[in-house]
């Protein structure tokens, strides 16, 4: 046994003059989920397929399980990768019942494959449908029997491509939980594509950011959400304001009762600082450095955009235990005390730009 | 077992407006209920039948002649089976060199006639025929193995009519999720493992449905069987229709061919079993990848090429011989432009009309199964199951005693041939219904559309290709119909099939020959066009 279940080096792919994936080095270690995260047309699905065989790489290596599948002169036919894959539109034999769908991943040669079977159609809560056919099941239902297909052939690796962008909102979020839990209960690695940041977040031990083909960063949730390597990842992952660093410093500095500018001014000009709306703190002062512009309710919290008097736009998130505050209503704007600033010149993060 | 509890429960179940709009099942009936008149002259006739004809008809030859069109048609049908999906396989899932052209040239040999088919089949293989005489002169063979009867039958019409299983596979082929196959593969199934697992299973309504056309065409086929001797139904009932003037022999004997044909329809609903095909997923189909062939290129373009010269080039070459030979003996070719006209003209109108006639029947059969809807579905069925003579003959008797309006008029014949050849335009349009949807439908009705906006705006555009698909066939069947048009054209109307069995009975193999090859030709441009259109629009 390997402890990475899946190694990707130089990994290029060209479509005609169209680059799908180009040069990408990806390590994912065993047991672990991999969320692809990138917009519509980054790549991840060509990624996917091409892990699973379904496409030719132009050139580079993949690795399952420390053995090259493609590349290097190799290239193993999907069905004998033992590379499973969920589809987005789950891809349920029609022909097939529940019960039919799954065993059709179960090696007939193994001789628990009855316990196997059980075991899969319990952990996936399938047990009692085994004699529906696909059109009969529910799509959460439709998409629990797809991975219990896949899980049942016992995969080195799990590729998952945007499984849950069929369901409603809140099937979503359950079906999530229950999947993560699925993943680690049967410890299987997991390569998950998905264009939802917070899906990314929740489902990811690991999140690796794609565009336009290229790997723009890959890291923990925490280290993508908090530390993106790039303006792309910052403002892809959520809500971020970007203000010039001098001014940031003049304007924490000036207020009165908020927590102080953290750190010294980079030695730099044309240096920028990162905001995430739940880092910035809003109290009503007439003195204040801008105006709200508008307030929208999400429930636990109040989302705010204010316009600074620099023209700057500025996005806060004010619990509902704050004051509420009116629209037009002249703002002083305050630091959370755990805040830690990113600086970013010309759109990647000054610790680049200073090694660099 | 019939009580009045059942009998209740299906006049209720006959009550159609409860599942199906007016607009639908009131021409669905009636289309049914025209195509059952063939039917009814047939029962009437066989119930004046006299004690005699009994005792004529209870003989073991009938018997006999059951087992032989049993045997044809399961043979005919088996090898149809065989030779077409390998074809539509290769012809849509592969880099098969020059894909299109074989896309082409594999569908064409629906456009040759069953009559032309056996003709040339007894010109080449026959004794004193091409093969033979080559032999002798080469070799000094004097005997070939007999090509009468059962093999030159099969042979003739299998080599005809597998483009029908051909045509309804490709279609399913392009329709098909291509992440079915991709999921069987990343489950560790070979490609040739989900062939047969996946592939197959999904391809299985389209096969049915194939298989029923080949089946019923063999049912009903005259000209090849006529000219093969093998003694299939509709033979044995043209002669005793000819050799005595009690034509209720006929008529039972074609009684039971319905039947026959009853249980081949009964059989493949029964095939189509649990499971349903339209796609369940809302995204647009990926574009298949083909299949890289490699050193498999050489025997799959062998097949196909064997495919090609057997059932084409060869009758094709043929029938040249005899034109040249015609040609160098000073004949005159005598090229018949007024009845390639008339042939076209008419099969036109009959063409379209069938589809459109298609249309309601077959939302009835897929949308609202009820008793209602199988029964007319079925009854859309029998007219390729009846014999062209037998459906002639009852629509004559009818013109005769019910519409002398419309005896002898080209109208009449338009009827025939819709009859005979709706079930070809039911099997494609409901084989595209069955592909969409009914979510499409729902989702239309849930905008505000009323039924018949659905039908216009949404569903027949969808179905368009399987529409198209029928009209196509129709009007090359309608082209090549022989014993319909023989008995009800008007005195004096000419087509190309009655002009090349005139010639034939008459011995005029050079006039026989050039207007076989016009109508094949003519025959040859739509085929062509809708083949090359289908695989463009999806492949």
């Amino acid at each position: 046994m390997n402890e990475l279940a899946l190694q990707c080096q130089g990994l290029t792919k060209w479509y005609g003059e169209t680059p799908a994936i180009v040069e990408l080095d990806l390590v994912v270690e065993r047991g672990k989920t991999l969320v692809l995260l990138g917009p519509s047309g980054c790549g991840k699905t060509t990624f996917l397929r091409l892990i699973a065989g379904f496409e030719t790489p132009g050139m580079g290596e993949i690795i399952v399980d420390g053995v090259t599948v493609a590349g290097k002169g190799v290239f193993m036919p999907p069905e004998r990768r033992k590379v499973g894959m969920v589809f987005q539109d789950y891809a349920l034999f029609p022909h097939l019942s529940v019960h039919g769908n799954v065993r059709f991943g179960v090696n007939r040669a193994s001789p628990q494959r009855k316990q196997k079977m059980e075991a899969v159609l319990d952990l996936t809560g399938l047990t009692g449908l085994e004699e529906r056919m696909p059109h009969e099941l529910s799509g959460g239902q439709q998409q629990r029997v797809a991975l219990a297909r896949a899980l049942a052939s016992e995969p080195k690796a799990l590729l998952l491509d945007e499984p849950f962008s069929n369901l409603d909102s809140s099937l979503r979020r359950q079906m999530r939980e229950e999947v993560r839990d699925i993943l680690v209960t049967s410890g299987t690695t997991a390569i998950f594509v998905t264009h939802d940041q917070e899906e990314a977040l929740v489902m990811g031990d690991q999140v690796a950011i794609l565009r336009a083909g290229r790997l723009e960063q890959m890291g923990t949730p925490e280290v993508i959400y908090h530390s993106p390597a790039s303006k792309f990842v910052a403002t892809f992952m959520g809500i971020a304001d970007f203000l010039p660093s001098s001014y940031a410093q003049k304007i924490f500095h000036s207020n009165v009762g908020a927590t102080a500018w953290p750190s010294q001014s980079p030695p730099l000009l044309n240096v920028d600082v990162m905001f995430r709306p739940d880092d910035v703190l809003l109290t009503a002062s007439e003195q204040g450095a801008g105006h709200i512009v508008s307030r929208t309710f999400q429930g636990a919290y109040f989302m705010y955009e204010v316009i600074l008097d620099s023209g700057d736009p500025l996005h806060c998130r004010q619990s509902y235990s704050n004051q509420k505050l009116p629209v037009g209503a002249r703002v002083d704007v305050g630091l959370h005390s755990a805040y830690q600033p990113s600086y970013f010149s010309e759109g990647r993060p000054l610790s680049d730009a200073v090694t660099t | 077992m019939v009580t009045i509890h059942s009998i209740l429960g299906l006049s209720w179940r006959l009550l159609p407006g409860k599942y199906a709009p007016a607009i639908i099942w009131v021409p669905a009936t009636v289309i049914g209920l025209t195509t059952v008149l063939p039917l009814l002259y047939i029962l009437v006739r066989t119930l004046g039948l006299g004690n005699d004809a009994w005792d004529t008809l209870f003989r073991s030859r009938t018997l006999v002649v059951l087992g032989n069109t049993a045997a044809l048609t399961v043979i005919v049908t088996a090898a149809s089976i065989a030779v077409s999906i390998p074809v539509a396989w290769l012809t849509v899932r592969t880099d098969l060199p020059f894909r299109r052209m074989w896309t082409v040239l594999t569908a064409l040999p629906l456009v040759v006639p069953s009559y032309i088919g056996g003709f040339v089949i007894v010109a080449a293989l026959g004794p004193r025929g091409m093969l033979q005489s080559l032999l002798s002169k080469t070799f000094n063979v004097e005997h070939l193995p007999e090509i009468y009867g059962l093999p030159g039958a099969a042979l003739t019409l299998t080599l005809l009519s597998y483009p029908y299983i051909l045509i309804t596979v490709r279609s399913a082929l392009w329709g098909m999720d291509p992440a079915l196959e991709e999921a069987s593969r990343s489950l560790g199934y070979s490609r040739w493992m989900t062939f047969w697992k996946v592939t197959l299973p999904q391809l299985r309504p389209a096969i049915s449905v194939g298989a029923l056309l080949v089946g019923l065409y063999t049912l009903s086929d005259f000209g090849a069987v006529s000219l093969l001797r093998f003694d299939s139904f509709t033979r044995v009932i043209y002669q005793a229709y000819q050799s005595s003037f009690d034509r209720a022999i006929a008529a039972a004997l074609s009684l039971l061919l319905v039947l026959v044909a009853l249980a081949l329809l009964t059989l493949e609903a029964w095939t189509r079993g649990r499971s349903r095909y339209y796609r369940s997923d809302s995204g647009s189909p990926r574009a298949l990848r083909p299949v890289a062939l490699g050193a498999w290129r050489w025997p799959a373009l062998a097949f196909c090429g064997a495919v090609v010269i057997l059932a084409l080039a060869l009758p094709m070459a043929v029938l040249g011989y005899w034109m040249v030979r015609g040609m160098q003996a000073g004949q005159p070719l005598g090229l018949a432009w007024v009845p390639m006209m008339n042939s076209i003209s008419v099969s036109g109108l009959a063409a379209v009309l069938a589809v459109a006639v298609s249309v309601p029947v077959a939302v009835l059969a897929v949308r609202y199964p009820s008793r209602l809807s199988g029964f007319v579905e079925r009854s859309a069925y029998i007219g390729f199951a009846l014999p062209g003579i037998v459906v002639a003959l009852g629509l004559v008797f009818f013109g005769v005693r019910y519409a002398p309006l419309l005896y002898q008029t080209l109208m009449m014949l338009v009827i025939a041939y819709v009859i005979l050849l709706l079930p070809q335009a039911v099997g494609a349009v409901k084989s595209s219904f069955l592909q969409v949807s009914p979510r499409m439908e729902e989702a239309a009705l849930s905008l505000g559309k009323r039924p018949v906006q659905i039908m216009v705006q949404v569903t027949l555009p969808l179905i368009r290709t399987g529409m198209l698909a029928g009209a196509g066939l129709m009007f090359l069947t309608a082209m090549k119909e022989l014993p319909a048009t023989l008995l009800l054209s008007p005195i004096g109307f000419k087509t190309l099939a009655t002009t090349i069995w005139s010639a034939t009975e008459e011995a005029f193999y050079t006039r026989a020959a050039t207007s076989a090859i016009l109508l094949v030709m003519v025959s040859s441009v739509p085929m062509a066009f809708l083949t090359l259109r289908e695989s463009g629009r999806k492949g």
